[in-house]
Protein backbone atom coordinates (compact mmCIF):
# COMPACT_ATOMS: atom_id res chain seq x y z
CA UNK A 1 0.00 0.00 0.00
CA UNK A 2 1.49 3.22 -0.51
CA UNK A 3 0.92 4.33 2.96
CA UNK A 4 -0.54 7.98 2.46
CA UNK A 5 -2.82 9.55 0.19
CA UNK A 6 -0.64 10.27 -3.12
CA UNK A 7 -1.91 13.98 -2.72
CA UNK A 8 -0.48 14.73 0.30
CA UNK A 9 3.02 14.59 -0.98
CA UNK A 10 3.34 14.43 -4.24
CA UNK A 11 1.45 17.70 -5.59
CA UNK A 12 3.64 19.71 -3.76
CA UNK A 13 2.63 22.71 -6.38
CA UNK A 14 -0.58 23.13 -4.62
CA UNK A 15 -0.41 23.24 -1.16
CA UNK A 16 -4.11 23.97 -0.89
CA UNK A 17 -6.42 20.79 -1.67
CA UNK A 18 -8.62 23.13 -3.28
CA UNK A 19 -6.33 23.88 -5.27
CA UNK A 20 -5.27 19.85 -6.78
CA UNK A 21 -6.65 19.50 -10.21
CA UNK A 22 -9.67 17.85 -10.27
CA UNK A 23 -8.30 14.95 -12.51
CA UNK A 24 -5.80 14.74 -9.69
CA UNK A 25 -7.98 13.94 -7.00
CA UNK A 26 -9.95 11.21 -8.82
CA UNK A 27 -6.92 9.35 -9.54
CA UNK A 28 -6.08 9.94 -5.79
CA UNK A 29 -9.71 8.50 -4.85
CA UNK A 30 -9.20 5.23 -7.10
CA UNK A 31 -5.60 4.87 -5.48
CA UNK A 32 -6.73 5.17 -2.21
CA UNK A 33 -9.67 3.16 -2.79
CA UNK A 34 -7.56 0.17 -4.75
CA UNK A 35 -4.59 -0.11 -2.32
CA UNK A 36 -7.04 -1.01 0.81
CA UNK A 37 -7.07 -4.43 -1.18
CA UNK A 38 -3.00 -5.33 -1.67
CA UNK A 39 -3.23 -7.82 0.85
CA UNK A 40 -3.39 -12.23 0.51
CA UNK A 41 -6.37 -12.17 2.94
CA UNK A 42 -8.60 -9.65 0.53
CA UNK A 43 -11.49 -10.96 -1.37
CA UNK A 44 -10.45 -12.51 -5.52
CA UNK A 45 -13.36 -10.61 -7.05
CA UNK A 46 -12.89 -7.53 -5.28
CA UNK A 47 -8.98 -7.59 -6.14
CA UNK A 48 -10.16 -8.14 -9.99
CA UNK A 49 -12.34 -4.89 -10.22
CA UNK A 50 -9.86 -3.32 -8.39
CA UNK A 51 -7.54 -4.09 -11.32
CA UNK A 52 -9.89 -3.71 -13.69
CA UNK A 53 -10.55 -0.02 -12.55
CA UNK A 54 -6.74 0.54 -12.41
CA UNK A 55 -6.07 -0.33 -15.75
CA UNK A 56 -8.57 2.14 -16.98
CA UNK A 57 -6.75 4.80 -14.84
CA UNK A 58 -3.84 4.32 -16.06
CA UNK A 59 -5.40 4.51 -19.67
CA UNK A 60 -6.99 8.05 -18.45
CA UNK A 61 -2.89 8.90 -16.94
CA UNK A 62 -1.38 8.91 -20.01
CA UNK A 63 -4.44 10.56 -22.06
CA UNK A 64 -3.83 13.73 -19.21
CA UNK A 65 -0.73 13.31 -19.51
CA UNK A 66 -0.50 13.88 -23.23
CA UNK A 67 -2.30 17.29 -22.74
CA UNK A 68 0.64 18.20 -20.48
CA UNK A 69 2.89 17.14 -23.10
CA UNK A 70 0.92 18.98 -25.96
CA UNK A 71 0.42 21.89 -23.62
CA UNK A 72 4.64 21.57 -22.95
CA UNK A 73 3.79 21.48 -19.01
CA UNK A 74 7.08 19.11 -17.76
CA UNK A 75 6.25 19.29 -14.23
CA UNK A 76 2.90 17.90 -14.59
CA UNK A 77 3.80 15.32 -17.30
CA UNK A 78 6.16 14.24 -14.99
CA UNK A 79 3.87 14.24 -12.34
CA UNK A 80 1.55 12.23 -14.09
CA UNK A 81 4.36 9.95 -15.46
CA UNK A 82 4.71 9.26 -11.45
CA UNK A 83 0.74 8.84 -11.00
CA UNK A 84 1.11 6.21 -14.25
CA UNK A 85 3.67 4.44 -12.14
CA UNK A 86 2.13 4.42 -8.90
CA UNK A 87 -0.81 2.96 -10.44
CA UNK A 88 1.59 0.07 -12.19
CA UNK A 89 2.57 -0.91 -8.59
CA UNK A 90 -0.51 -1.42 -7.06
CA UNK A 91 -1.63 -3.20 -9.58
CA UNK A 92 1.09 -5.53 -10.03
CA UNK A 93 0.92 -6.29 -6.01
CA UNK A 94 -2.84 -7.16 -6.79
CA UNK A 95 -1.95 -9.50 -9.12
CA UNK A 96 0.52 -11.03 -6.92
CA UNK A 97 -1.76 -11.76 -4.63
CA UNK A 98 -4.18 -13.15 -7.04
CA UNK A 99 -1.35 -15.32 -8.85
CA UNK A 100 -0.75 -16.45 -5.62
CA UNK A 101 -3.94 -17.70 -4.66
CA UNK A 102 -4.07 -19.42 -7.56
CA UNK A 103 -0.86 -21.88 -6.90
CA UNK A 104 1.12 -19.66 -9.48
CA UNK A 105 4.02 -18.59 -7.85
CA UNK A 106 6.17 -17.67 -10.50
CA UNK A 107 4.19 -15.54 -12.70
CA UNK A 108 3.35 -13.57 -8.49
CA UNK A 109 6.97 -13.39 -8.55
CA UNK A 110 7.40 -11.58 -11.79
CA UNK A 111 4.57 -8.76 -10.43
CA UNK A 112 6.55 -8.62 -7.39
CA UNK A 113 9.01 -7.13 -9.19
CA UNK A 114 6.80 -4.98 -11.92
CA UNK A 115 5.94 -3.50 -8.36
CA UNK A 116 8.97 -3.40 -7.04
CA UNK A 117 10.51 -1.62 -10.29
CA UNK A 118 7.25 0.68 -10.72
CA UNK A 119 7.71 2.37 -7.16
CA UNK A 120 11.11 3.41 -7.77
CA UNK A 121 10.23 4.61 -11.51
CA UNK A 122 7.27 6.68 -9.46
CA UNK A 123 9.87 8.55 -7.19
CA UNK A 124 12.15 8.82 -10.49
CA UNK A 125 9.31 10.93 -11.94
CA UNK A 126 8.88 13.67 -9.33
CA UNK A 127 10.30 14.34 -6.20
CA UNK A 128 6.86 14.20 -4.74
CA UNK A 129 6.87 10.75 -4.73
CA UNK A 130 9.57 10.13 -2.52
CA UNK A 131 7.40 8.70 0.64
CA UNK A 132 7.28 5.80 -1.71
CA UNK A 133 10.63 4.42 -0.18
CA UNK A 134 8.06 3.10 2.22
CA UNK A 135 5.70 1.19 0.08
CA UNK A 136 8.87 -0.07 -1.36
CA UNK A 137 10.33 -1.09 1.74
CA UNK A 138 7.40 -3.48 2.32
CA UNK A 139 7.44 -4.97 -0.70
CA UNK A 140 10.90 -6.02 -0.16
CA UNK A 141 9.48 -7.59 3.29
CA UNK A 142 7.04 -9.45 1.33
CA UNK A 143 10.07 -10.53 -1.31
CA UNK A 144 12.51 -11.69 1.49
CA UNK A 145 8.82 -13.63 3.73
CA UNK A 146 6.39 -14.72 1.08
CA UNK A 147 9.00 -16.04 -1.32
CA UNK A 148 11.90 -18.38 -0.93
CA UNK A 149 15.90 -17.20 -2.11
CA UNK A 150 16.12 -17.02 -5.84
CA UNK A 151 19.56 -17.27 -7.42
CA UNK A 152 19.80 -14.60 -10.17
CA UNK A 153 21.56 -14.18 -13.41
CA UNK A 154 23.05 -11.01 -15.59
CA UNK A 155 23.71 -11.13 -19.35
CA UNK A 156 26.53 -8.75 -19.96
CA UNK A 157 26.45 -6.97 -23.84
CA UNK A 158 28.81 -5.72 -25.93
CA UNK A 159 26.75 -2.68 -28.08
CA UNK A 160 28.16 -1.22 -31.18
CA UNK A 161 26.06 1.85 -30.59
CA UNK A 162 24.04 3.41 -27.76
CA UNK A 163 20.74 5.53 -28.99
CA UNK A 164 18.60 8.14 -26.36
CA UNK A 165 14.72 6.66 -26.18
CA UNK A 166 13.60 10.38 -25.70
CA UNK A 167 15.68 11.75 -28.91
CA UNK A 168 16.44 9.19 -31.08
CA UNK A 169 19.89 10.42 -31.15
CA UNK A 170 23.13 9.12 -30.42
CA UNK A 171 23.11 8.82 -27.15
CA UNK A 172 26.74 9.98 -26.28
CA UNK A 173 25.92 13.49 -27.97
CA UNK A 174 22.94 14.24 -26.80
CA UNK A 175 21.58 16.27 -23.55
CA UNK A 176 19.37 13.13 -22.21
CA UNK A 177 20.26 11.32 -18.80
CA UNK A 178 19.69 7.52 -18.90
CA UNK A 179 16.87 7.18 -15.53
CA UNK A 180 15.59 10.67 -15.85
CA UNK A 181 12.22 12.17 -16.76
CA UNK A 182 11.73 14.21 -19.77
CA UNK A 183 8.37 15.63 -20.15
CA UNK A 184 6.41 12.90 -19.50
CA UNK A 185 8.60 9.61 -20.35
CA UNK A 186 11.74 8.18 -19.02
CA UNK A 187 15.41 8.55 -20.79
CA UNK A 188 17.02 5.12 -21.39
CA UNK A 189 19.76 3.79 -23.72
CA UNK A 190 18.84 1.68 -26.31
CA UNK A 191 21.60 -0.31 -27.13
CA UNK A 192 22.65 -1.54 -30.67
CA UNK A 193 24.29 -4.33 -32.87
CA UNK A 194 24.40 -6.07 -29.58
CA UNK A 195 26.58 -8.93 -28.86
CA UNK A 196 26.37 -11.60 -26.00
CA UNK A 197 29.62 -11.16 -23.99
CA UNK A 198 28.64 -13.59 -20.69
CA UNK A 199 25.96 -14.40 -18.74
CA UNK A 200 27.09 -14.60 -14.87
CA UNK A 201 25.21 -15.38 -11.67
CA UNK A 202 24.88 -12.27 -9.21
CA UNK A 203 23.43 -11.56 -6.02
CA UNK A 204 22.43 -8.29 -7.13
CA UNK A 205 20.90 -7.78 -10.36
CA UNK A 206 19.26 -4.89 -12.57
CA UNK A 207 16.09 -7.33 -12.69
CA UNK A 208 15.43 -9.56 -10.60
CA UNK A 209 12.89 -11.31 -13.20
CA UNK A 210 16.04 -12.76 -14.30
CA UNK A 211 16.66 -16.00 -12.36
CA UNK A 212 17.07 -20.02 -11.91
CA UNK A 213 13.75 -21.57 -12.97
CA UNK A 214 14.99 -24.99 -12.58
CA UNK A 215 17.82 -27.60 -12.08
CA UNK A 216 17.98 -31.55 -12.95
CA UNK A 217 18.70 -33.30 -10.14
CA UNK A 218 17.86 -37.26 -9.79
CA UNK A 219 14.76 -38.09 -11.14
CA UNK A 220 13.74 -34.77 -12.86
CA UNK A 221 13.99 -31.35 -13.01
CA UNK A 222 13.30 -29.45 -9.77
CA UNK A 223 11.47 -25.83 -9.76
CA UNK A 224 13.46 -23.69 -7.92
CA UNK A 225 9.94 -21.62 -7.23
CA UNK A 226 7.73 -24.47 -6.11
CA UNK A 227 10.43 -27.48 -5.30
CA UNK A 228 8.26 -29.33 -7.25
CA UNK A 229 9.72 -32.09 -9.06
CA UNK A 230 8.86 -32.36 -12.95
CA UNK A 231 9.60 -34.87 -15.72
CA UNK A 232 12.56 -34.57 -17.00
CA UNK A 233 11.90 -33.78 -21.05
CA UNK A 234 13.80 -35.39 -23.44
CA UNK A 235 15.90 -34.08 -26.26
CA UNK A 236 13.03 -33.36 -29.47
CA UNK A 237 16.09 -34.48 -31.89
CA UNK A 238 19.52 -35.07 -32.56
CA UNK A 239 20.29 -31.53 -33.16
CA UNK A 240 18.97 -30.49 -30.09
CA UNK A 241 20.51 -32.75 -28.06
CA UNK A 242 24.10 -31.50 -29.43
CA UNK A 243 22.63 -28.40 -28.24
CA UNK A 244 22.00 -29.20 -24.65
CA UNK A 245 24.95 -31.29 -24.28
CA UNK A 246 26.78 -30.64 -20.32
CA UNK A 247 29.61 -31.89 -19.21
CA UNK A 248 29.76 -34.71 -17.42
CA UNK A 249 29.09 -34.23 -13.69
CA UNK A 250 27.82 -30.93 -14.41
CA UNK A 251 24.54 -29.44 -13.14
CA UNK A 252 21.89 -28.30 -16.07
CA UNK A 253 19.97 -25.50 -15.21
CA UNK A 254 17.12 -23.24 -16.60
CA UNK A 255 17.94 -19.80 -16.27
CA UNK A 256 16.09 -16.52 -17.44
CA UNK A 257 19.11 -14.17 -18.37
CA UNK A 258 17.13 -11.22 -19.89
CA UNK A 259 13.56 -9.68 -20.36
CA UNK A 260 12.69 -7.98 -23.42
CA UNK A 261 10.92 -5.41 -21.77
CA UNK B 1 32.97 1.78 1.11
CA UNK B 2 36.10 0.17 -0.68
CA UNK B 3 38.95 1.62 -2.46
CA UNK B 4 41.99 0.04 -3.75
CA UNK B 5 45.22 1.71 -4.43
CA UNK B 6 47.44 0.19 -7.32
CA UNK B 7 50.22 0.95 -9.95
CA UNK B 8 49.35 1.26 -13.08
CA UNK B 9 50.96 1.46 -16.42
CA UNK B 10 52.99 4.17 -18.24
CA UNK B 11 49.80 6.27 -19.96
CA UNK B 12 51.92 8.52 -21.79
CA UNK B 13 53.84 5.31 -23.28
CA UNK B 14 50.82 3.20 -23.91
CA UNK B 15 49.03 6.31 -25.77
CA UNK B 16 51.83 6.13 -27.95
CA UNK B 17 52.59 2.56 -28.37
CA UNK B 18 48.37 2.34 -29.80
CA UNK B 19 48.58 5.63 -31.38
CA UNK B 20 45.93 7.47 -29.71
CA UNK B 21 45.91 11.19 -28.92
CA UNK B 22 47.15 12.87 -25.82
CA UNK B 23 45.40 13.38 -22.77
CA UNK B 24 44.87 16.45 -20.80
CA UNK B 25 42.98 17.67 -17.94
CA UNK B 26 40.18 14.78 -17.47
CA UNK B 27 40.19 11.97 -19.65
CA UNK B 28 37.80 8.77 -20.06
CA UNK B 29 40.14 5.68 -19.98
CA UNK B 30 38.66 2.63 -22.11
CA UNK B 31 38.05 -0.53 -19.16
CA UNK B 32 41.08 -1.96 -20.88
CA UNK B 33 42.91 0.21 -21.70
CA UNK B 34 46.10 -1.85 -20.01
CA UNK B 35 45.12 -4.96 -22.28
CA UNK B 36 44.26 -3.38 -25.72
CA UNK B 37 46.35 -4.18 -28.34
CA UNK B 38 44.89 -2.13 -30.53
CA UNK B 39 42.60 0.74 -30.71
CA UNK B 40 39.86 -1.25 -31.90
CA UNK B 41 39.77 -3.58 -28.73
CA UNK B 42 39.14 -1.12 -26.59
CA UNK B 43 35.88 -1.59 -24.85
CA UNK B 44 34.41 1.43 -22.05
CA UNK B 45 31.13 1.21 -19.81
CA UNK B 46 27.83 1.62 -21.31
CA UNK B 47 27.83 4.61 -18.37
CA UNK B 48 30.66 6.10 -19.70
CA UNK B 49 28.21 7.97 -22.24
CA UNK B 50 26.38 9.28 -19.48
CA UNK B 51 29.31 10.72 -17.72
CA UNK B 52 30.22 12.06 -21.00
CA UNK B 53 27.13 13.96 -21.00
CA UNK B 54 27.34 14.86 -17.15
CA UNK B 55 30.31 16.52 -17.77
CA UNK B 56 29.64 18.65 -21.33
CA UNK B 57 26.26 19.81 -19.52
CA UNK B 58 28.33 21.11 -16.47
CA UNK B 59 30.91 22.67 -18.41
CA UNK B 60 33.87 20.24 -17.49
CA UNK B 61 36.57 19.76 -20.46
CA UNK B 62 37.27 16.32 -21.19
CA UNK B 63 39.73 15.32 -23.82
CA UNK B 64 38.68 12.03 -25.80
CA UNK B 65 42.12 9.94 -26.76
CA UNK B 66 40.57 8.16 -29.96
CA UNK B 67 38.58 10.06 -32.86
CA UNK B 68 34.69 9.55 -33.23
CA UNK B 69 34.93 7.06 -35.67
CA UNK B 70 37.21 4.96 -33.51
CA UNK B 71 34.93 5.30 -30.31
CA UNK B 72 35.17 2.23 -28.16
CA UNK B 73 32.12 -0.23 -28.01
CA UNK B 74 29.69 -0.10 -24.60
CA UNK B 75 29.94 -2.90 -22.08
CA UNK B 76 26.54 -3.36 -20.75
CA UNK B 77 26.17 -5.49 -17.32
CA UNK B 78 22.61 -5.74 -16.10
CA UNK B 79 24.08 -5.66 -12.75
CA UNK B 80 21.85 -3.78 -9.72
CA UNK B 81 25.09 -1.57 -9.00
CA UNK B 82 25.94 1.48 -11.27
CA UNK B 83 29.50 0.87 -12.88
CA UNK B 84 31.10 3.64 -14.17
CA UNK B 85 34.52 4.56 -16.19
CA UNK B 86 38.16 5.06 -15.21
CA UNK B 87 38.46 8.63 -15.21
CA UNK B 88 42.34 9.59 -16.11
CA UNK B 89 43.36 12.63 -13.63
CA UNK B 90 46.31 14.81 -14.93
CA UNK B 91 49.00 15.99 -12.57
CA UNK B 92 48.56 19.42 -13.95
CA UNK B 93 44.93 19.60 -13.37
CA UNK B 94 45.59 19.85 -9.62
CA UNK B 95 47.08 23.13 -10.48
CA UNK B 96 45.46 24.75 -12.91
CA UNK B 97 41.86 23.52 -11.49
CA UNK B 98 41.45 22.87 -8.36
CA UNK B 99 37.44 22.87 -8.29
CA UNK B 100 37.80 20.43 -11.45
CA UNK B 101 37.88 17.06 -9.72
CA UNK B 102 35.47 18.04 -6.94
CA UNK B 103 33.18 19.47 -9.34
CA UNK B 104 33.23 15.99 -11.40
CA UNK B 105 32.50 14.34 -8.48
CA UNK B 106 29.69 16.03 -6.90
CA UNK B 107 27.81 15.80 -10.59
CA UNK B 108 28.14 12.28 -10.73
CA UNK B 109 27.52 12.10 -6.95
CA UNK B 110 24.23 14.27 -7.79
CA UNK B 111 23.21 12.30 -10.75
CA UNK B 112 23.52 8.88 -9.28
CA UNK B 113 21.62 10.08 -5.95
CA UNK B 114 18.47 10.63 -8.40
CA UNK B 115 18.86 7.49 -10.18
CA UNK B 116 18.71 5.54 -7.27
CA UNK B 117 15.89 7.46 -5.20
CA UNK B 118 14.45 4.82 -3.01
CA UNK B 119 15.86 1.85 -3.78
CA UNK B 120 18.22 -0.42 -1.71
CA UNK B 121 20.65 -1.09 -4.16
CA UNK B 122 22.83 2.03 -3.91
CA UNK B 123 25.83 0.41 -4.91
CA UNK B 124 28.58 2.30 -7.02
CA UNK B 125 31.74 1.36 -8.75
CA UNK B 126 34.26 4.31 -10.63
CA UNK B 127 37.76 3.81 -11.61
CA UNK B 128 40.29 6.56 -11.47
CA UNK B 129 44.02 6.81 -12.69
CA UNK B 130 46.22 9.32 -11.11
CA UNK B 131 49.27 10.71 -12.74
CA UNK B 132 51.62 11.54 -9.32
CA UNK B 133 52.43 14.82 -9.37
CA UNK B 134 56.55 14.24 -8.29
CA UNK B 135 57.90 11.16 -9.25
CA UNK B 136 54.98 11.51 -12.71
CA UNK B 137 53.91 7.74 -12.19
CA UNK B 138 50.39 6.19 -12.82
CA UNK B 139 48.50 4.84 -10.10
CA UNK B 140 45.29 3.06 -10.43
CA UNK B 141 42.30 3.59 -7.79
CA UNK B 142 39.10 1.89 -7.61
CA UNK B 143 36.17 2.91 -5.39
CA UNK B 144 33.42 0.42 -4.74
CA UNK B 145 30.19 1.65 -2.41
CA UNK B 146 27.56 3.60 -2.19
CA UNK B 147 26.93 6.87 -3.39
CA UNK B 148 27.50 8.85 -0.26
CA UNK B 149 31.09 7.82 -0.52
CA UNK B 150 32.07 9.39 -3.62
CA UNK B 151 32.24 12.66 -1.68
CA UNK B 152 35.18 11.25 0.42
CA UNK B 153 37.13 10.36 -2.50
CA UNK B 154 38.25 13.81 -3.87
CA UNK B 155 40.64 13.62 -0.57
CA UNK B 156 41.95 10.50 -1.37
CA UNK B 157 42.72 11.20 -5.00
CA UNK B 158 44.32 14.53 -4.28
CA UNK B 159 46.62 12.76 -1.12
CA UNK B 160 47.41 9.70 -4.56
CA UNK B 161 48.45 12.36 -7.26
CA UNK B 162 50.84 14.28 -3.93
CA UNK B 163 52.22 10.88 -3.04
CA UNK B 164 50.88 11.46 0.88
Amino acid sequence: MLGSPIWRNCFGMWPMRSEIPEFVQRFNQVIEDCEHLCSIARDSDLQRDASGKLEREIAEVIEEKNHAIKDGNENYANCLLGCEYAARAILAELRMWLLLKREEPEAAWDQLINAQHALCAAMRAHVGFSHLVEPLKRLSIIEDVVFPPQIFSSAGLIAGALRCSVCGEDYEECPHLAGKPYMGRFCAMIAENIELDHVAIVDRPADKRCRTVSFETNGGVRNRMTWRLEPKVLPQSAETEAETRVVEGGLRATSIIMRAD
Amino acid sequence: MDTKIEDYVDVDERLVQLGCKEASGITLLPTNFKSASKIEEFRQEAEAATVKTLFREAGIPLTEIVDREQRPKYIQNNFAEWVGPTLLISSALWSQNQYAVTLALNIISNYLTDLFRGTKANNVKLNFVIRTTKSQTYKHISYEGNVAGIANLEKLLRDVANEK
